[in-house]
């Protein structure tokens, strides 16, 4: 036996599986097959609820008051009052979601409270979720980027229509491809993809139309999420990084060449300014305004922990808003009023909130794992799902 | 004996049967070399099971394969691959001081090479894994990893150098 053998077996230590391992792969997949079967069931069911709820708000608008939808299947039920249908709500009604876990991403109207499940043949193998998020839409709503798994398993992004139409695979990345992005011209993707022979992470864009790919930068090795955005003039990505083990937010254009550190802690010895650059210890999951007057992040100012804030893109102006963690790919509102994340730690009921960045006031809104708007009005929700 | 109550019901109870001595010959073995891969008893579990579970799923393909033991590491490797970019623990520990790991006794040494392993790259530490601990060859391994023989060799020599320059293990 090997030297290396032998230490192999100290690391080890004796360490067995647990005895009733088979019996759970068995359940395991009963419990695979049974949500797929959920899954097929609430997409017919949401199909006549969508059309109950176009009744009724074509009867709104006409200015009659809907009758109830009556619905029999997954449905929103409001706690609050509803906000003026056009009018971004600054406390909205709270959303208690029946579905229940495992199940499917859907599409949620904050002005009704209804909810479209996605297509099921964009819903695929979500069991293991990225931990962003896993849709980008493009600008103008109609095609979404996502991660889904191929069939060796690897994380790749795929396109398609958003009525789940045209789905084709546009990376094959040899570890994995996550965090999708669009431009905002709509030509082309950002994503993090692995690169060389030791698949160390990397930011790549992908040209939509000719599935041409090009590295942008490595990512330190080791690093968080990237989760790369484009600024709003479409020249640059904003990232996350990791800089002597703290975390950062980068720039780089997206033609490549040297980052530069936006927000977070900079190596003392390197360049001139603040240590803090930003203000922030450090920093991650950072996304523009629409606009790109404005920044919102997760990160440190100084000891006190990690929370969202709000800043000037210049770094001034920063305050703490409600939420944590969110999807930079698509956290903004269009009109750039609102993001929506994550609810705080320890939040009754935990999900997903909005929050309207004027006023730093926020509400929950659903219980999920991640969203992105499709418009001021309307966000695809990934919904909770837990591991078997 | 209890007879079957239709035809269509034994290819499905045979291909569980088939499948559980597959699963009764490997489990083990795949279990401990994710353990020594991703350091943690509870990744290593979950990672067996979704692996084995995606090969049980596909199980008339798998058998055929020249190999369904590298099928089912290469899935294995894979997934972990993914779940290093992924997962909300790793996220969440930029963010949050982590407790300092009381260790003690035997769980010392066992946490001392892990703890090595883990300062390995990846590449050489897949590579150490399959070889010295799966006993595959170097080119199925590389199949596995998706690299030629030379370089798995490669990985090999600088992984034990590495090894046992890290625990101080001199000896041969």
């Amino acid at each position: 036996m090997s030297d290396v053998r032998i230490i192999l077996e100290r690391g080890v230590g004796g360490a067995t599986p647990p005895p009733d391992a088979f019996e759970r792969i068995l359940r395991r997949r009963e419990r695979k097959q049974r949500n797929k079967r959920i899954a097929a069931g609430v997409v017919g069911i949401a199909v006549f609820v969508a059309a109950i709820v176009a009744v009724g708000v074509a009867a709104r608008d006409s200015g009659q008051q809907p009758a109830s939808s009556g619905t029999t299947g997954p449905s929103l039920a409001p706690t609050g009052s509803t906000a003026p249908s056009g009018e971004p709500p600054l406390a909205g009604p709270e959303y208690e979601l029946i579905l229940d876990a495992g199940s499917p991403d859907y599409v949620l109207d904050l002005d009704t409270g209804a909810m479209t499940p996605l297509p099921g043949a964009i819903i695929r193998s979500g069991e293991y979720r990225p931990w962003n998020g896993r849709y980008a839409a493009s600008p103008d709503a109609s095609t979404l980027a996502f991660v889904a798994q191929d069939d060796d398993g690897r994380f790749q992004i795929f396109v398609a229509n958003l009525d789940g139409t045209e789905i084709r695979q546009v990376t094959h990345d040899p570890v994995a491809a996550i965090s999708p992005a669009w431009s905002p011209d709509a030509t082309m993707i950002a994503y993090e993809g692995s690169s060389g022979e030791l698949g160390v992470p990397a930011l790549f864009v992908l040209d939509v139309v000719t599935g041409e790919t090009t590295k942008v930068i490595d990512v330190s090795p080791g690093a968080w999420d990237a989760a790369p955005t484009f600024t709003p003039d479409g020249s640059s990505l904003l990232y996350s990084d990791l800089d002597s083990d703290v975390s950062v937010v980068r720039i780089v254009l997206v033609a490549g060449g040297e980052s530069t550190i936006l927000f977070g802690q900079r190596p003392g010895s390197v360049g001139e300014g603040p240590l803090y650059v930003g203000g922030m210890r450090y920093a991650g999951n950072a996304s523009m305004s629409p606009d790109g007057s404005l920044v919102t992040m997760m990160g440190d100012t100084g000891g006190s922990g990690a929370f969202r804030v709000v800043a000037n893109a210049d770094g001034s102006g920063l305050r703490q808003i409600p939420g944590r963690e969110s999807n930079p790919a698509g956290a903004w509102s269009p009109d750039g009023s609102r993001i929506v994340c994550a609810t705080d730690d320890g939040e009754p009921g935990g999900g997903l909130k909005v929050v309207d960045i004027a006023s730093g006031q926020g509400y929950r809104v659903a219980e999920g794992s991640a969203a992105i708007w499709l418009d001021d009005h309307t966000l695809l929700v990934e919904g909770q799902t837990h591991r078997g | 004996m209890i007879e079957p109550t239709s035809l269509s019901a034994v290819p499905e109870v045979s291909e569980a049967w088939a499948f559980e001595d597959f699963f009764l010959a490997e489990h083990e073995r795949l279990f401990q070399a994710l353990y020594l891969l991703t350091g943690d008893r509870h990744e290593a579990d979950d990672l067996a099971q979704e692996s084995l579970l995606r090969a049980f799923e596909r199980w008339d393909r798998v058998v055929a394969m020249d190999s369904p033991v590298g099928y089912v590491y290469r899935t294995a490797l894979n997934l972990h691959r993914s779940r290093l970019r992924a997962l909300m623990v790793r996220a969440r520990r930029v963010f949050a001081a982590i407790p300092d790991e009381d260790l003690s006794g035997p769980v010392a040494a066992s946490h001392d090479v892990r703890r090595a392993l883990a300062r390995l790259p990846r590449g050489q530490r897949e590579a150490l894994i399959l070889v010295e601990w799966l006993g595959l060859g170097s080119e199925e391994a590389g199949r596995v990893l998706g690299i030629d023989a030379a370089s798995v060799r490669g990985r090999i020599h600088r992984g034990r150098a590495s090894l046992r320059g890290l625990l101080g293990d001199g000896d041969e």
